[in-house]
């Protein structure tokens, strides 16, 4: 833990452990969406010349980046990550991106993804008010993340046909342009 | 209000309408009965203070739309009928053990009177019991 890091939180105004259990959900929705979204991937192939797939390759790693980016903040403010992996799975933000019944079916796949999406931007939004102008080093890591969550769900509802995502898929899967210097990890 | 609703429930007051102003919540506490109260768009509503979730409490939800989100995983609810509507349109059909994450939150029955909030706790008669 840093004690300083925590301490200047709190004198900020924040009710840390609050924080590190919604950044603990936020890892745990990551961690899982990584999974989940591995599963997806697999289930797309051959979908529209695989451009679907290509999508979802780009969100499940960005994902997991997002764990990854998460992890070190969690620990400096005082938390911890549960001892038991289902304690955590349970946790997430949020609900889990199950393949559907019927993964044949472009927009009930589509329907899974961009959910995921919206509720991953309101976690991040969520978190991003919390801590603006009090817990700097936290708020500038959300808002890395929600730059790259408003991207996946623009990329998915411009499948699902509801407009132009205004930008293009990364250049090398998974890229992480925002979350990118917050990894400790190579990406 | 009609009259089964009036033996079955005595109303009580929980608060005054502008200490719920638009888009809130208010946490009170009735007797033995944990509540929460909403406003959205000037209609108010009451829930018991429980996501049927994990029964977390609901203190911090978002309400949108004319929805309640919990604030823990993220699930949303239909703020007139109490029903789960995401994860219920994504979650497959064919996995109870999903399904049953899908239960809708617990309504009490509310009236405003001149500026005041009054909730129906139930009561119990002789007569009701079966
Ligand atoms: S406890 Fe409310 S969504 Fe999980
Ligand atoms: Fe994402």
């Amino acid at each position: 833990m840093g004690k300083v890091a925590r301490q200047v939180v709190e004198q900020a105004g924040i009710n840390v452990n609050e924080l590190i259990g919604k950044l603990v959900r936020a890892a745990s929705a990551e961690f899982t969406t990584y999974y989940y979204y591995t599963v997806l991937r697999v289930n797309s192939i051959g979908f529209e010349g695989e451009g679907l797939k290509e999508i979802i390759e780009d969100a499940r790693i960005e994902d997991r980046n997002h764990f990854e980016a998460l992890l070190p903040r969690i620990y400096e403010l005082g938390g911890a990550l549960p001892r038991d992996i289902k304690d955590f799975a349970k946790e997430a933000a949020c609900p889990d991106a199950y393949l559907p019944a019927n993964p044949q079916d472009m927009k009930q796949m589509l329907s899974v993804l961009v959910e995921a999406e919206r509720c991953a931007i309101r976690v991040y939004t969520e978190i991003c008010n919390l801590t603006t102008g009090k817990d700097h080093r936290t708020y500038e890591l959300a808002l890395a993340i929600l730059h790259e969550e408003v991207e996946h769900e623009a990329w998915f509802s411009e499948y699902l046909g509801e407009g132009p995502s205004g930008h293009f898929r990364r250049g090398a899967p998974g890229a992480s342009p925002y979350t990118g210097r917050f990894m400790t990890v190579p990406k | 209000m009609d009259s089964q609703t009036e033996r079955r429930f005595r109303f009580v007051k929980a608060a005054r309408t502008e200490e719920v102003p638009q888009g809130t919540f208010k946490a009170v506490r009735l007797e033995e009965f944990d509540l929460i109260l909403t406003n959205w768009e000037g209609s108010f509503y009451c829930f018991r203070n429980r996501c049927p979730h994990q029964h977390n409490s609901l203190e911090g939800a978002k309400v949108w739309d004319g929805m309640l989100e919990c604030p823990w995983h993220h699930f949303r609810y239909n703020l007139r009928t109490g029903e789960n509507l995401y994860p219920r349109n994504v979650y497959p059909q064919d996995e109870p053990r999903l399904q049953e994450q899908l239960h809708p939150l617990d309504p009490y029955p509310l009236r405003v009177i001149r500026g005041e909030i009054l909730v129906g706790l139930p009561t119990s008669y002789p007569s009701d019991s079966p």
